[in-house]
């Protein structure tokens, strides 16, 4: 199986408190990684450790086959798109803009353009590109940072160009919580995307707090629990009744949909 | 504000309209003062066919005061731009990173320590080098604390220049303790900023120093851009921060100690005219950077004019003519602010 990235024995701390225990893992290229688990498990600073917000206190990390530090930074922007948690822009860029920006790390000033026209289309974000972002609600700024997240990786193919496809091209795309503030149109919207973009060769870390989001829409499951990596592979294998008890002290149980007959989380 | 797809065909006009104003401002800056000279006079100037006494008031007195009321004008409120973008908050001022209170520190040490009757070197006077190595010795100071974290966070750059900030402002009131009355009134004088001491030494150096930035800020407009997005995200689109960080902080040090060597500290052109133009194009540096210089250069020639007028024949510091604007014009933003206007600028 292609690896977009090979984490060995990474860990993090701060000063003498370990936040990451060591561990080792790899996100399968064009899948969706779902990291899973309850509030303080470490989600987030694992998604920054990945990034390389924060420096590993031990381990290594490969961006696609190659050491995470052999990446200049302009290439590693081209390959690697991240949306963090939060993001705190206070000043008046217009939403256009701010997608924009996600198209930085590219020169080809006409395929920026069709690129943020095709993100815009796609996370329906016409009626609002004109709007000035701090004016804009809460929701409405999570779809804008996630259209210039998508904007910084887009497929060619999917640019609206007619050209042969792109056989180098390869992302990972980090999102942490994506789903924070957004509608379940929207929702239903940006996990239908991401299945696409998967589809063309996208992969894809998202960090989610809905297990059954995680458990329909995951290829691949990582279950942090206190700074440790409890489980990993399939959603099917991996979560449990057990499991579940274990991290948030409920129990679930597994519903078959009448409509698709795919069974569903219920806790 | 304008929005920014239509930006291009209001460009022309914006910088045809911002130019005549700069030039209108330097004009009456030119013909007002203690002694009237009038447009025809200016004219005459032009041409080479003024009369000595008139030649003497606008080559000797004036132009050099304008000049550098146009280009310190313009390095503050540059400055002032590029460190809201750096602490990414569009209240910030230059002042956060240490350079204002550290300049003021040196100022007094020369004027306490140092005999004034010490001959100024290239015409620049003892009192300037002292602000002018006060300001930069503190923000170098505010960078190794800072940078001396790990990573080395804005946040850090932020408490970093507050602390030596205070420390600078204790040193410079030991200072003004120790001084006697001549002293004193020398200190609190500079500290009011004032324009007449312009000699054209001093236009060359900051109009060399205000290109040099303005090239330099302009060619990383699009990483300030990015820089607004937050530290973490600019370093995702491929930023350099750290240098970024660095290049900014070192243009930052280097205008605002000049203009503060050459002028004393002159107030609120940094917080406010980067503010409003803001307001207007939006916080686009490509456009931002070329309009706060002109409209910086505008305000100051301006509030020089009126510093000479109010009070003529004696002058009011410029300083205070900047704050006496600038601060109910700042107030008068905030209540738009809150009442939603601008979009939440």
């Amino acid at each position: 199986m292609n690896k977009a990235l090979t984490a060995t024995g990474i860990s993090y701390g701060v000063k003498r408190r370990e936040l990451l225990a060591p561990m080792d893992f790899f996100l399968p290229a064009g899948q969706i990684t779902a990291v899973i688990g309850p509030n303080g498990a470490g989600k987030s600073t694992l998604i920054g450790t990945l990034a390389g917000d924060k420096p590993l206190a031990s381990g290594s990390l490969s961006l696609f086959g190659r050491p995470l530090s052999d990446w200049q930074p302009l290439e590693m922007a081209q390959h690697l798109a991240v949306l963090p948690q939060k993001s705190g822009l206070n000043f008046p860029f217009t939403v256009r803009q701010v997608i924009e920006m996600g198209r930085m790390p590219y020169g080809d000033r006409a395929l920026n353009q069709r690129v943020v026209d095709s993100v815009i289309q796609q996370l329906s974000l016409d009626a609002l590109k004109g709007a000035l972002y701090t004016m804009i609600s809460g929701g409405e700024q999570q779809r804008t940072q996630l259209a210039r997240v998508l904007a910084q990786i887009w497929p060619p193919d999917l640019s609206g160009q007619s050209s042969e496809p792109d056989a180098s091209y390869q992302a990972l795309l980090m999102l942490d919580e994506p789903m924070t503030g957004l509608d379940l149109q929207y929702q239903r919207q940006l996990l239908g995307l991401l299945k696409k973009l998967t589809a063309q060769g996208v992969s894809v870390l998202v960090a989610l707090h809905d297990l059954n989001l995680a458990y329909q829409t995951a290829d691949h499951l990582l279950v942090l629990d206190q700074g440790q990596l409890i489980a990993q592979g399939t959603p099917e294998s991996v979560l449990t009744t057990a499991l579940i008890e274990r991290l948030y002290c409920v129990t679930p149980s597994f519903v078959k949909e009448p409509r698709t007959g795919r069974s569903v989380l219920v806790v | 504000m304008i929005a920014p797809h239509k930006f291009r065909q209001w460009q022309g006009r914006i910088t045809v309209g911002s130019l005549s104003l700069l030039l209108l401002a330097m004009l009456f800056g030119l013909t007002h003062g203690a002694a009237p000279i009038s447009m025809t006079q200016v004219m005459q100037w032009v041409l080479g066919q003024a009369d000595p006494q008139t030649v003497i008031i606008l080559e000797q007195l004036r132009l050099p005061r304008v000049l550098l009321a146009l280009t310190v004008g313009a390095l503050l409120a540059c400055c002032g731009a590029v460190t809201q973008g750096l602490f990414r908050n569009p209240l910030a001022d230059p002042s956060l990173i240490g350079v204002s209170a550290g300049a003021a520190a040196g100022a007094a040490a020369v004027v306490v320590f140092l005999n004034q009757q010490t001959a100024p070197w290239l015409g620049v006077s003892m009192m300037s080098m002292g602000a002018f190595l006060g300001g930069v010795t503190a923000v170098w100071l505010v960078q190794r604390i800072a940078g001396g974290a790990r990573n080395g966070s804005v946040a850090t750059l932020l408490l970093a220049g507050i602390g030596i900030t205070f420390l600078a402002g204790s040193l410079a009131s030991l200072f003004e303790y120790m001084a006697d009355q001549h002293a004193l009134r020398q200190i609190s004088l500079w500290r009011m900023g004032g324009l007449e001491a312009a000699s054209y030494l001093g236009v060359l150096l900051s109009a060399a120093l205000l290109l040099v930035l303005l090239v330099v800020l302009l060619r990383c407009s699009e990483p300030l851009n990015a820089l607004l997005l937050g530290e973490a995200e600019a370093r995702h689109l491929g930023v350099s921060v750290t240098h970024l960080k660095r290049v900014i902080v070192v243009c930052v040090a280097a205008g605002i100690g000049v203009c503060v060597a050459l002028t004393g500290t002159i107030a609120f052109i940094g917080l406010v005219v980067p503010h409003i133009v803001r307001m207007v194009v939006g916080p686009n540096h490509r456009v931002l950077l070329p309009l706060c210089a002109c409209y910086g250069a505008i305000l100051l020639i301006v509030a020089d004019l009126v510093a000479r007028l109010v009070i003529a024949p004696t002058e009011l510091p410029v300083g205070l003519v900047t704050a006496f604007i600038g601060a109910p014009l700042f107030i008068m933003l905030l209540r738009q602010r809150q009442m939603g206007h601008w979009g939440g600028v």
